[in-house]
């Protein structure tokens, strides 16, 4: 049985950099992930990332607009350490390797972003996830002789010892189908976000709340599950991101009448307010009969207004994805957008080190909520939570195994697993196949859950989600063998994003107002008096999520009303 | 061909099931031969290291790299040479010597050139740059790397590829029209260059056949008939006053057909 001092499941931004970390401080380190680790999601990532390094910026300005972004749900004291550590954290990536893009005087270039009140955001070109994600793996490379990697290993269960305490966990190797127990003084989930639960995405495949379940499976809250991010810019034709850096850029958001129908909603920051707000004007554009395309649902974002050569130089990518995915030449003509699912702001709680409620299990990146996003994330500030929080769970990580004896496990959770496996590859072809019950998953959670939800819609898609559970359980896939069979991980991943999509719903019914990525049109007020506090869910003992509350952290910034 | 795609899997790594390749035993072993990390110039700077704005653009192309391992598949001299570093592998050596805050250029090109498979070993196909999906150039990247090598830091070049190029230059300059006669030589180290000398021997019997078929005349080859004509001198003229070499940038130029936009060129990595 493999044991390490410190464990990591993912191998994405947070999880890399809580691996660096870790190793940083003298103890023994593997990171395990399912795909590839420069595969991992965190290499979509294309604009940008935060940090308060001009002269003329503050720290406390970045915690400001983060809060007012999170439309005060966000917990301030974590919302200080992100912002107050972002300068170093992103000088040490340069340090490192990354080829930030600069300016005529050679120091970082930074560019403009939603919600922000000056230029902060550091980026690569439009590949800013990528160079950060394969510079980190430059540096386990370098490290290898103190950080193991399982590399293609799939988590399937965390190990809870009889005192409650995360000592360790399944896990199968896709390459050859062994399953094994892996013996780890803390565990840190770094397993990323949720969103193949939802229909389009600008999430990659492997995007299926592995961890959120996992942890919640072994007893964790989650907090925050009902705020959802819809992006603003998003491929009308599959759903892929077109960069906030385009507008970050310049670009102006157009109705069939070509109006800057901004200026409505948010007259300062026009299309660079936050996403929430963005998001929802083009619904109501699109909902009013004033949105473009054949069938009326999109909204024309026109980056022709850049100059062109600086769209070749810093918006590469999405002049590629115009040209492939929609045929459109965007340094030349507008290109049809709408609102799409792209983030979790929610996920499993933890405080300012990544850790969660359960002894010796951190998480860290878009699995965890410390909660620095609240009601909506801020764009370009989840690579830096990612890195941020990753370095701080690493850290506190190691030092509590410096203290913590090797934990004796049992084989009990392998044989449960290894039984789970065998009986998805034994099912007879009666039921449903898994890949049409998490289309219909995806499809449900984007009517009803999305940029504008209602009691009557929520509770409907809760009916849904309940049922698809019960189809699951008997859902057959194809190849029963060994050697990467990807089919029987792909029904483990539907229980996962079944799991938590029930939370997602149950959290948007019991948020009675709006605020931040949640909009009830029945509810349509911010309400704070009832409902400045956190929703956290639990896995009842009927096994459906039970619901309680968790104060907001409030330090220096009292809650107003949001105007951009 | 009639609406049919060949799927297939990828080329020079071990299969292991269906369309999934052993990328680990080929592409990243080779990865992990170029020592793929930055190696810091003293002292690291409290904050940013101050670079040009080109050069960090130049590296991007390579950073562009997603590590798909198309290049690898379709490379060919790797199909011949298995322990050829080939093009990923060389595209991610290029993002550090041409990265101004790493510290040893040197050490890293006269390693690849000491490599009996290094960075003399691609034949220039381009069969990596039409396989890239993300325009990282690798072919590109590896005539850089060499360029770098052989003006900037005099790295012997084993294949004598970069004294070849030389003598072309040399040669062009002098007669306007290639005079082959001087280029065997030349490539060597001039006539008299004690390396030249088993080279001629070797090539006597091509020599000899070129007299005997009249292709070559005694007094062609050792007298020089023909002068460059002032306007090509003008050109290298030109070329040679330039301060800096200029290379050609993705990031910077986009595509052929964007050419016309300013600064599509940009300068090459400075050393
Ligand atoms: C298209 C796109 C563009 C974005 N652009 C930006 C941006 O410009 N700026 C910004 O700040 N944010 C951006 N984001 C958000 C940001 O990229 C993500 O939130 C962030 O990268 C998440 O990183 P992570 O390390 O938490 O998880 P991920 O990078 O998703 O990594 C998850 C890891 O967990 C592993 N894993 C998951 N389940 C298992 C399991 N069961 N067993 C083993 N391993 C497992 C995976 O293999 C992977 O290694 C963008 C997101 C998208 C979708």
């Amino acid at each position: 049985m493999p044991e390490h001092d410190v464990l990591i499941i993912g191998a994405g931004l947070a999880g890399q950099r809580a691996a660096l970390a870790a190793a940083q401080n003298g103890v023994s380190v593997a990171i395990m992930s399912k795909v590839h680790p420069v595969r991992s999601h965190s290499v979509a990532a294309a604009g940008g990332i935060n940090a308060a390094i001009d002269v003329s910026d503050d720290w406390r300005s970045h915690a400001y607009d983060t809060v007012k972004g999170s439309d005060f749900l966000g917990d301030q004291d974590a919302i200080e350490v992100m912002c107050r550590e972002a300068p170093g954290e992103v000088m040490h990536l340069e340090h490192i390797g990354v080829t930030f893009h600069r300016n005529e005087r050679g120091e970082l270039d930074l560019r403009a972003f939603g919600g922000a009140s000056i230029n902060r955001t550091a980026y690569v070109a439009d590949i800013t996830g990528q160079a950060i994600l394969h510079v980190l793996y430059e540096q386990l490379l370098k490290h290898s002789s103190v950080v193991a990697r399982y590399e293609e290993w799939f988590t399937t269960s965390l190990i809870i010892d009889d005192d409650g305490a995360c000592v360790g966990v399944v896990a199968r190797d896709i390459r050859s189908g062994r399953i094994e127990t892996f013996a780890a003084k803390s565990v840190i989930l770094a397993s990323g976000g949720a969103g193949q639960c939802f229909k389009p995405t600008t999430n990659a495949l492997i995007c299926t709340a592995d961890g959120m379940a996992q942890a919640y499976r072994a007893g964790a809250p989650l907090m925050d599950m009902e705020m959802i991010q819809y992006h603003p810019t998003t491929l009308a034709e599959n759903g892929f991101l077109i960069t906030e850096g385009a507008r970050g850029e310049g670009a102006h958001l157009l109705n069939k009448d070509g109006e800057r129908f901004m200026s409505k909603s948010a007259p300062n920051k026009m299309e660079l307010a936050s996403r929430d707000v963005v998001s929802r004007a083009e619904q109501t554009e699109i909902n009013e009969g004033r949105g473009v395309g054949a069938d009326g649902k999109g909204i024309y974002l026109d980056i022709t207004v850049v100059p062109r050569k600086r769209t070749l130089e810093a918006l590469r990518e999405i002049v590629n994805i115009g040209k492939d995915f929609a045929g459109v030449d965007i340094t030349r003509e507008p290109i049809i957008i709408q609102p799409g699912q792209h983030y979790i702001m929610g996920g499993v709680k933890t405080d300012i080190d990544g850790q969660t409620p359960i002894t010796g299990l951190y998480a860290a990146g878009e699995v965890a909520c410390v909660s620095v996003h609240g009601g909506n994330r801020l764009g370009a500030n989840s690579l830096l939570d990612t890195l941020i929080f990753g370095r701080r769970s690493g850290e506190h990580a190691a030092q509590r195994a410096l203290s913590t004896p090797v934990p004796r496990i049992s084989d009990t959770a392998l044989r449960r697993d290894a039984k789970m496996i065998e009986e998805i590859i034994a099912r007879p072809r009666s039921g449903r196949r898994v890949s049409e019950i998490k289309e219909e998953l995806g499809t449900t959670m984007n009517s009803h859950c999305a940029v504008f939800r209602d009691g009557p819609g929520l509770q409907s898609a809760y009916e849904t989600v309940r049922r698809l559970k019960e189809e699951a359980a008997h859902a057959y896939i194809d190849d029963s063998g060994t050697v990467f069979n990807q089919d029987v991980l792909g029904a483990i991943e539907l229980g996962y994003m079944l799991d938590t999509a029930e939370t997602i719903v149950a959290a948007a019914i019991e948020r009675t107002e709006s605020r931040g990525a949640q909009f009830r049109t029945d509810f349509p007020e911010r309400n704070d008096a009832e409902w400045l506090k956190h929703i956290n869910t639990t896995r009842g003992a009927n096994g459906e999520p039970e619901i309680s509350y968790s104060p907001v952290t409030i330090t220096q910034w009292q809650p107003e009303e949001r105007k951009y | 061909m009639d609406g049919v795609i060949v799927v297939e899997p990828m080329g020079n790594m071990p299969v292991i099931k269906d369309l999934i390749v052993d990328m680990d035993a080929v592409h990243w072993q080779k990865i992990r031969s170029v020592t793929p990390w930055l190696i810091n110039r003293e002292p690291v700077p409290e904050r940013e290291y101050l670079v040009a704005r080109e050069a960090m653009v130049d590296v991007t192309q390579s950073m562009a790299c997603i590590q798909c391992g198309a290049c690898v598949s379709d490379c060919l001299a790797m199909e011949v040479d298995p322990e050829f570093v080939g093009p990923a592998a060389l595209a991610k050596a290029y993002r550090f010597v041409g990265d101004p805050r790493d510290d040893e250029p040197f050490e890293r090109l006269r390693h690849l050139a000491e490599n009996p498979d290094g960075m003399y070993s691609c034949t220039h196909c381009f069969k990596c740059v039409d396989a890239c999906p993300k325009g990282v150039n690798p072919m590109g990247q590896i005539m850089r790397l060499r360029r770098i090598a052989g003006d900037d830091y005099k790295i012997e070049d084993r294949n004598n590829g970069y004294r070849h190029e030389q003598a072309f230059v040399k040669n062009i300059r002098a007669n306007g029209l290639l005079h082959e006669a001087d280029l065997l030589p030349d490539s060597y180290g001039g006539k008299f260059h004690p390396r030249a000398i088993p080279e001629l021997l070797a090539s006597l019997p091509v020599v000899i056949r070129g007299l005997l078929r009249r292709k070559i005349t005694p007094a062609k080859a050792l007298l020089h008939p023909h002068k460059a004509p002032k306007p090509l001198q003008a050109i290298f003229d030109q070329i040679e006053s330039e301060p800096k070499r200029y290379e050609l940038n993705l990031y910077v130029s986009g595509d052929d057909k964007d050419n016309e936009t300013a600064g599509a060129v940009t300068e090459g990595a400075k050393r």
